[in-house]
């Protein structure tokens, strides 16, 4: 009898795990089917760049819609009033967004969630379907922002510039904190939600559905396995920090607007800690990216393809070569790669005097600063028309050209902070970068021999764990090749990308949506950068107010004790290491010899049409 | 592993428990599980997928060659080693699945590419030469005691399977878990010949 019973449940116990996985994977199939939608190529890159998948996945659907309540002491800054979580860092509200009062919840989620934002069925790094949804980014979420003035007008939403009040790694380390949190749970993140969006989701005849058992159960799984990385993750990141230290260049020395890629890049790409590192970006525009206009992109010009720009962006950000390896985020990386490369070219952005018309310069004004600006800037820049089709004049002896950073005193032809190209490993970055992405067949054996010879001329050197970082890269290469059989899709040749010492000129198309300016963010408006008025050596920084008049940001100075309003907490200090606002003093120093006012207004009025 | 009753007739299925069954298939379906959702815990899906198949395939499959090295030619395959046979058999077509459907997005040009002809095109035989035997196993009555052709196309088919695993799992020593089961799956083979020379002293005794 026992035995009978014993077979029975045998039987039964096989046949729940064989309906089980065979069930799991047709619906694998289901949740996050995928195809690039229609045959409008513009339209599927316009969807991509917005909000198309790139494998950054954050958080569950639903522990997003509540984390402003289950996790409101992370991301709480005591510094601030009362606005929500992605307000609070920058994030731009969607103009697809209802006025109503309702909550964000998952059958409104495309409408509520900030703009640039995404709801895919892909597990965060492995890009793995599940039933549950999860809340992730987009190239948008950096690279689109507004522009609003003291006045109260705000424009709207332009794609392709830099957000000028995103902070990014200050977001980052609240979902580090907040997920560390060991008061969260799985039933809190539920009841919150179940709380906020019953009426909304239609969960109150049946709250314990079939649905909520299968979130519950992914959404523990997922928070297990994300504390598990991000405590890993501590041992090179260190701790996140919280409060209002989150707004505290001494903590967070980025800031709004700004990025730290090559800490970012030498965590993921070769494994390294990157704390000793300062170089700090802006979060570029990325108008007329395309390659007649930008052979080589980045502030340094050490990448030369637009897809192979936007693949270290996404991985600097925190995708995965696995995620990026599904055919929807390479189709999006792609894709979004082309938008920009066309965008301000055949897709139209806003000029400066539709947004301001009161501050439009007057046509003398502009025919005399394209005068100007060819003595001064082309050489470098290139120039646009003022007439015609107005595409980029792509000409200019020393356009395209990188100044190289001068190896006596370890500065830049151009003066301005080198700490953007002299980080430590900056030199490994090349070797490891082009490595890491396996290519097929002979591609891939050249990587191989590129690997063992790094190896033998650090030996050789000296460099013994140079070496050793080289041995591991290799088995790295190995195990990568493996697992991506015909080569990574996004495979790059080692001849995009190079190690590059300086600043590289390049055209300035939208030089008004570039605020602030120079690599660092250093110089909130362009007539400061063009030295019309006076540098500034500290100031104030969050979601400015944008000066037509100025072209940029108004970023008002400390108070006398260095302290910067609520509404403008990040305290941007000049003399710190990595935010030098010198060099570049073109046409003229400030009021030094030759500085010419009428000139210089002339040149500020044709920098407003680029 | 021996049937429980024996059959007068040498060529004859003998009769069997279902227990047999039932335990080989709640191995299959463990090892399907263990694919499916312990993938879910590793950074590569489809990757893990890909090998914990092949993994279980080669486990489930090393009963039945045992049996094999043991019992062929001599006192005849049983009823374990069909269904050890079998759902290794199945386990290979999940492998495949995942081998060749995803990881190689169903371009089989490709295996032959990147692994050559020497290493990809056993792996292909495998799969006829497998399905081939357990046809054959279910549709031929004497598959306990083959003889003539079959019994040579049985030697074959076990050859090709083994030597298959062998160097996919103890040749290319892929993963610490290729290496340890490439181990145990020899070590049981050589264990079975040594009991098949053993049987064989004992029968002349």
């Amino acid at each position: 009898m026992v035995r009978k019973y014993v077979n029975w449940a045998a039987v039964v116990v096989s046949l729940v795990l064989l309906i089980a996985s065979v069930a799991w994977l047709y619906k694998e199939a289901q949740w996050a089917q995928w195809s690039p939608s229609g045959d409008d190529v513009q339209a599927q890159q316009l969807a991509a760049f917005t909000y198309g998948s790139i494998g950054l996945e954050v958080l569950p659907l639903k522990y997003a819609a509540v984390i402003g309540t289950v996790s409101r002491s992370a991301y709480i800054m005591g510094t601030e009033d009362d606005r929500s979580i992605w307000d609070t860092y920058g994030f731009l509200p969607n103009p697809a967004a209802n006025d109503d009062a309702d909550p964000l919840c998952a059958v409104n989620a495309e409408q509520k969630l900030p703009y640039g934002f995404n709801v895919t069925n892909y597990l965060p790094k492995i890009a793995q379907k599940t039933p549950l949804e999860f809340v992730g980014l987009s190239c948008a979420a950096c690279h689109s922002g507004t522009l609003h003035t003291e006045a109260g007008t705000t424009t709207e939403i332009i794609n392709g510039m830099g957000n000028p009040a995103l902070d990014v790694i200050a977001f980052t380390d609240v979902v580090r904190s907040a997920v560390l949190d060991p008061t969260l749970t799985t039933t809190k993140i539920i009841e919150a939600y179940r709380t906020n969006c019953k009426d909304i989701d239609g969960l109150g005849f049946v709250p314990r559905t079939f649905d909520e058992t299968v979130d519950r159960v992914m959404i523990w799984a997922w928070l297990r396995a994300a504390r598990n990385q991000i405590s890993e993750d501590t041992a090179k990141e260190g701790l996140p920090y919280h409060g209002a230290q989150l707004k505290d260049a001494k903590f967070m020395p980025a800031g709004p607007s700004r990025t730290r890629p090559f800490r970012s890049i030498i965590r993921v790409a070769l494994e390294l800690p990157g704390e000793e590192n300062f170089a700090y970006s802006k979060i570029p525009a990325v108008f007329e990216q395309r390659v007649d206009l930008r052979p080589r992109s980045q502030y340094d010009g050490s990448i030369a393809d637009p897809v192979t720009r936007s693949f270290v962006a996404a991985y600097a950000s925190g995708t995965s070569l696995v995620s990026l390896s599904k055919p929807e985020m390479e189709f999006n990386i792609r894709s979004a790669a082309g938008y920009t490369e066309e965008l301000g070219i055949s897709v139209p952005v806003d000029k400066f005097v539709d947004l301001f018309p009161n501050e439009a310069p007057t046509s003398d004004q502009v025919k005399d600063g394209l005068e100007v600006y060819k003595l001064h800037c082309a050489a470098c820049h290139g120039y646009r028309p003022i007439e015609g089709d107005r595409l980029w004049a792509a000409k200019g002896e020393k356009l395209h050209q990188v100044s190289l950073l001068k190896p006596v005193d370890r500065t830049t032809p151009i003066g301005t902070d080198p700490e953007r190209i002299m980080f430590r490993y900056s030199n490994l970055l090349v070797q490891g970068l082009t490595t890491i992405l396996p290519g097929w067949d002979e591609d891939l054996e050249k990587q191989r021999e590129s690997l063992k010879q790094a190896k033998l001329e650090a030996t050789a050197q000296g460099q013994l764990a140079e070496a050793d970082l080289w041995v591991g890269h290799l088995e790295r290469l190995n195990l990568s090749a493996r697992q991506f059989r015909l080569g990574h899709p996004l495979y790059f040749p080692e001849t995009d990308v190079s190690d590059e010492v300086g600043y590289i000129n390049n055209p300035i198309p939208y030089a008004y949506l570039r605020a602030p300016y120079l690599h660092n963010g250093s110089v909130p408006t362009l007539r400061q950068l063009i030295n019309l008025d006076e540098r500034p050596q500290s100031f104030c920084r969050g979601d400015n107010d944008y000066d037509p008049a100025a072209v940029g940001l108004i970023a008002p100075p400390p108070d006398s004790n260095g302290v910067c309003p609520p509404g403008l907490p990040f305290l941007f200090d000049t003399g710190a290491r990595g935010n030098s606002n010198q060099g570049h003093n073109y046409p003229w120093a400030y009021q030094g010899a030759d500085w010419n006012e009428k000139d210089l207004t002339d040149l500020l009025a044709y920098l407003k049409t680029l | 592993m021996s049937d429980t009753a024996v059959s007068t007739d040498g060529n004859a299925d003998p009769a069997h428990r279902p227990e047999q069954i039932i335990l080989t298939l709640l191995l299959f379906s463990g090892s399907a599980a263990f694919a499916v959702f312990g993938a879910l815990a590793t950074d590569n899906v489809d990757f893990f997928r890909t090998h914990a198949t092949a993994w279980t395939s080669a486990l489930l499959a090393t009963p039945a060659f045992y049996i094999f090295a043991r019992h062929f030619a001599r006192a005849g395959l049983n009823h374990w080693w069909r269904l050890f046979w079998t759902f290794g058999w199945l386990m290979i077509v999940i492998h495949f699945y995942f081998g060749l459907g995803i990881m190689h997005f169903w371009d089989p040009v490709s295996v032959f590419q990147r692994q050559g002809f020497a290493v990809a095109g056993p792996i292909f035989l495998l799969q006829v030469t497998w399905l081939i035997d357990i046809g054959l196993a279910f549709i031929r009555r004497d598959w306990r005691f083959s003889t003539g052709w079959y019994k040579w196309w049985q030697l074959v088919a076990y050859l090709i399977a083994f030597l298959n695993f062998f160097v996919s799992l103890l040749v290319f020593q892929n993963d610490i878990q290729s290496l340890v089961i490439g181990i145990l799956m020899t070590l049981v083979v050589v264990a079975a010949l040594v009991q098949r020379w053993s049987d064989g002293e004992h029968a002349h005794e």
